[in-house]
């Protein structure tokens, strides 16, 4: 056995000892780099030779068995799903914190006070019926408080197209993210191929999955070729929809997003889809413009209906006092904001003018009569079985409103501590200690010192034999 | 549980964070002086706000209405005991007229006061509160009682509205005036009060008919003709006459004076049951600044502690210690 055998174990041992090193310093590089799992060097020992020595087989060193990064799918797996819900409630809550901005409750300004307002305005109005001043004050009572239904049911209506550019937007981005993950599959198989691990580019690869599950909550399997052995590659479904498999990405469409709505899950795809359908539930923009709807039409009618009743100052009856098919369109009616003499203040008796203000008064009292509200056909109507007055049916959409947002608000709040939670176990298995890899620098470093010095010592040997032994 | 650096680095963000978003709540209290700045900062006084305020500017409408109320009644009750000291001075024309040892020169000169009595009357009947007649269904225009008179200034009659009161039958005539005496005013939710009068005072006659659109001012020219005539059986017959009339604005009067009664008590409870409102909404959204900024004091603590320690826990690391 020659003295340099022990020379190529020392370089061996300093070789791999400064790959470590490598990884090691990879590893500190990529501590703060996104979704980087730490990778380790596992070192085995080199195949021995056999009878060299007598009393067994000879060492003949170390190599790298392979480079692996440290990272638990099971985990990725959890940390996806909570995101995704916590995705999912975060849309919905903005949504809604954006609705509650529209009502501007509880405020000096906000419509339930506009609505007290215009009712003293009547009830101003039936008491001095052929003041000139009260009409206008009523007129203007009732010009402002059409503007704000207006307003309202524009900027909830606003919101909602919102919410439909922003699917559109994130439709482009799943898209973009599949195609990613497309041209990473093909690299990740040619690297196992020739059997070696794709590190770096799996990290990539999850953290595209990530980026995606907090889009739409994602199902991922690993592809298989033709014998059945896994290639590396993965196959991506949304819902019951086929993203990435092994023909390659699969562009999702507006049509089959729509026909996907009960498949998705969770993400802020299904949260912005749940807020922005005509579903008739408290946290869908729809149901609070609906509500709106019912409520500018329900005043209308019923101030209508007695206003058509009463006699104006210039001894016309008959005449209505809003237009109104929706909060969209509410509005006085023109001649009467032309000209406030139109208010039909008084019963419809010419004898009795300009004095009486009787219809002035029972359109006030409108603000106490209890109402009924249809579910089915949405309506507000004046009847006998009423439980709620208008006042009481706008109180009740904010106090629905409010509860809604809170609720949201709460779970958002959990969920994120959930989120961090798994997100920080996630962290803790594939996360990079500074420490650590500190204390493996020194020992990859004594190693390669160690195995330098073997070196150095065979080096003496060689000089003893080569230069120390003179016939 | 293994930690890394990314893992402390997180925390010590998601905590400053956390601590940050209750500054911003206890700073949003106390910089709108609200408790609530929407719905969802809480649910339940949101909803008793929203009604405790309703009700306290329907409150505050209900108020208005009732001071209103007052003034028109006050206005109301002068004007009759003028009405009331009109009818007294025509009855005593009517003793002194009907007295044996008057004079025919004197009884000129009571036809003459009599005469001025009616002018006086119609003023009455036309008394304005706030730019409206009091009288006869509270029109602004024109004024509910005119006066015909002769070139020489003698008054004829006195025409109440301008309805061709002839023609009616008296059940038609008495209909007419209820509907005309009528002006209700919303005192309190689905509560009205009627404050219009002078139906009893100047429509209805000594027989208590409540169908002569006229009959106050009927009798008094009755009493001036009588005067002037000089006949001292038909001026006596109209003493009792004038009792009567007495009669009805006492009693009108007695019931002015007991709306203006139950206004005053209503007025005194509905402003005990204002500020008591008033205090709910105080109550339910203005900021208890005392709280706020001493919990505002307490988290600004807890946020300089948070970013002390995370400065100091993210430094060292083993690198500090290998030369």
């Amino acid at each position: 056995m020659s003295l340099f055998f022990g020379i190529n174990i020392a370089v061996k041992g300093m070789m791999v000892n400064q790959t470590a090193l490598n990884v090691t310093s990879h590893n500190i590089a990529n501590t703060n780099t996104e979704g980087y799992s730490r990778q380790r060097v596992n070192m085995a020992a080199s195949y021995p030779i056999s009878g060299m020595v007598n009393s067994g087989q000879l060492g003949t060193g170390v190599d790298i068995a392979e480079i692996s990064r440290v990272r638990q799918e099971f985990l990725d797996y959890q940390a996806r799903k909570e995101n995704a819900n916590l995705e999912n409630q975060t849309a919905i809550y903005d949504t809604l914190q954006l609705v509650e901005t529209v009502f501007m409750e509880p405020s000096e300004n906000g419509f339930n006070q506009q609505l007290e307002d215009f009712w003293n305005a009547w009830q101003e109005l039936s008491k001095t019926p052929e003041s000139s001043p009260a009409r206008t004050v009523l007129k203007e009572a009732a010009v402002s408080l059409t503007d704000t239904f207006r307003h309202m049911s524009r900027q909830l209506n606003d919101i909602k197209d919102d919410i439909q550019s922003q699917i559109q937007l994130i439709v482009d981005q799943v898209n973009t993210i599949s195609e990613g993950i497309v041209r990473l599959n093909e690299q990740i198989v040619n690297v196992t191929i020739s059997g070696e691990n794709a590190n770096d580019l799996m990290d990539k690869r999850d953290l595209a999955l990530d980026q995606l599950a907090a889009l739409g909550l994602i199902s991922i399997s690993p592809s298989v070729d033709a014998n059945g052995k896994v290639t590396g590659a993965i196959e991506v479904k949304l819902g019951e929809f086929s993203l990435v498999d092994a023909d390659g990405a699969h562009p999702l469409t507006s049509d089959a997003l729509t026909s996907l709505e009960d498949g998705l899950a969770d993400g802020r795809l299904a949260g912005l889809m749940h807020v922005g359908s005509e579903l008739d539930k408290s946290n869908v923009v729809q149901f609070y413009i609906d509500k709106l709807d019912t409520l500018a039409v329900g005043i209308a009618n019923g101030i209508n209906e007695i206003h058509k009743t009463g006699m104006d100052l210039y001894k016309d009856t008959g005449k209505v006092f809003f237009w109104c098919s929706g909060a969209a369109d509410m509005q006085v009616h023109p001649d009467i904001e032309n000209d406030v003499s139109k208010i039909a203040a008084a019963q419809a008796d010419p004898s009795l003018l300009p004095g009486n203000g009787d219809v002035a008064r029972e359109i006030a009292d409108l603000k106490d009569v209890l109402m009924e509200y249809d579910s089915e056909s949405k309506e507000l109507t004046k009847s006998d079985s009423g439980n709620i007055s208008i006042g009481m049916f706008y109180q009740n959409m904010i106090n629905e409103l409010g509860s809604a947002t809170s609720d949201t608000e709460r779970k958002v709040e959990n969920q994120q501590a959930l989120v961090q939670q798994t997100e920080a176990r996630r962290e803790s298995v594939k996360g990079v200690n500074e420490d650590e890899e500190m204390a493996n620098m020194v020992l990859y470093q004594h190693a390669f010192n160690a195995s330098a010095k073997i070196i150095s010592v065979i080096d003496e040997m060689l000089n003893t034999i080569i230069h120390g032994l003179k016939a | 549980m293994r930690i890394t650096n990314r893992m402390l680095t997180q925390s010590v963000i998601n905590n400053a964070n956390k601590n940050l978003q209750k500054m911003d709540f206890y700073q949003k209290q106390i910089a709108s002086g609200k408790k609530i700045n929407r719905p969802s900062d809480d649910t339940i006084a949101t909803g008793q706000l929203l009604s405790a305020k309703s009700a306290l500017k329907a409150q505050e409408q209900y108020n208005r209405n009732m001071e209103d109320a007052t003034g028109w009644l006050d206005t109301s009750d002068v004007a009759l005991s003028q009405a009331n000291d009109v009818l007294q001075k025509a009855r005593d024309l009517a003793v002194t007229g009907a007295t044996g040892t008057t004079t025919p020169e004197s009884m000129a000169a009571l036809a003459y006061m009599a005469d001025g009595l009616v002018g006086e009357m119609v003023q009455i009947a036309n008394t304005n509160y706030a730019g409206r007649y009091i009288f006869g269904g509270g029109k602004s225009y024109p004024a509910p009682f005119a006066i015909e008179s002769q070139e020489d200034g003698k008054i004829v009659a006195v025409q109440f509205g301008s309805d061709n009161w002839e023609e009616s039958s008296p059940e038609d005539i008495a209909q007419k005036l209820d509907q005309i005496y009528s002006h209700k005013i919303d005192v309190e939710a689905g509560v009205t009060i009627d404050i219009s009068c002078g139906r009893m005072t100047f429509h209805t006659d000594a027989e208590g008919n409540n169908n002569k659109p006229n009959a106050v001012f009927e009798k008094l020219i009755e009493l001036r003709t009588a005067l002037d005539s000089g006949d001292q059986d038909s001026v006596g017959s109209l003493i009792e006459d004038f009792d009567k009339l007495l009669d009805n604005v006492i009693s009108e009067r007695a019931v002015v004076g007991a709306k203006v009664n139950r206004m005053a008590t209503a007025l005194k409870r509905a402003s005990a049951y204002e500020l008591n409102l008033t205090k709910l909404v105080s109550k339910l959204e203005d900021t208890d600044y005392g709280l706020a900024s001493i919990s505002y004091s307490a988290q600004k603590v807890v946020y300089e502690a948070s970013l002390a320690v995370g400065a100091k826990i993210i430094q060292p690391s083993l690198i500090d210690f290998l030369r």
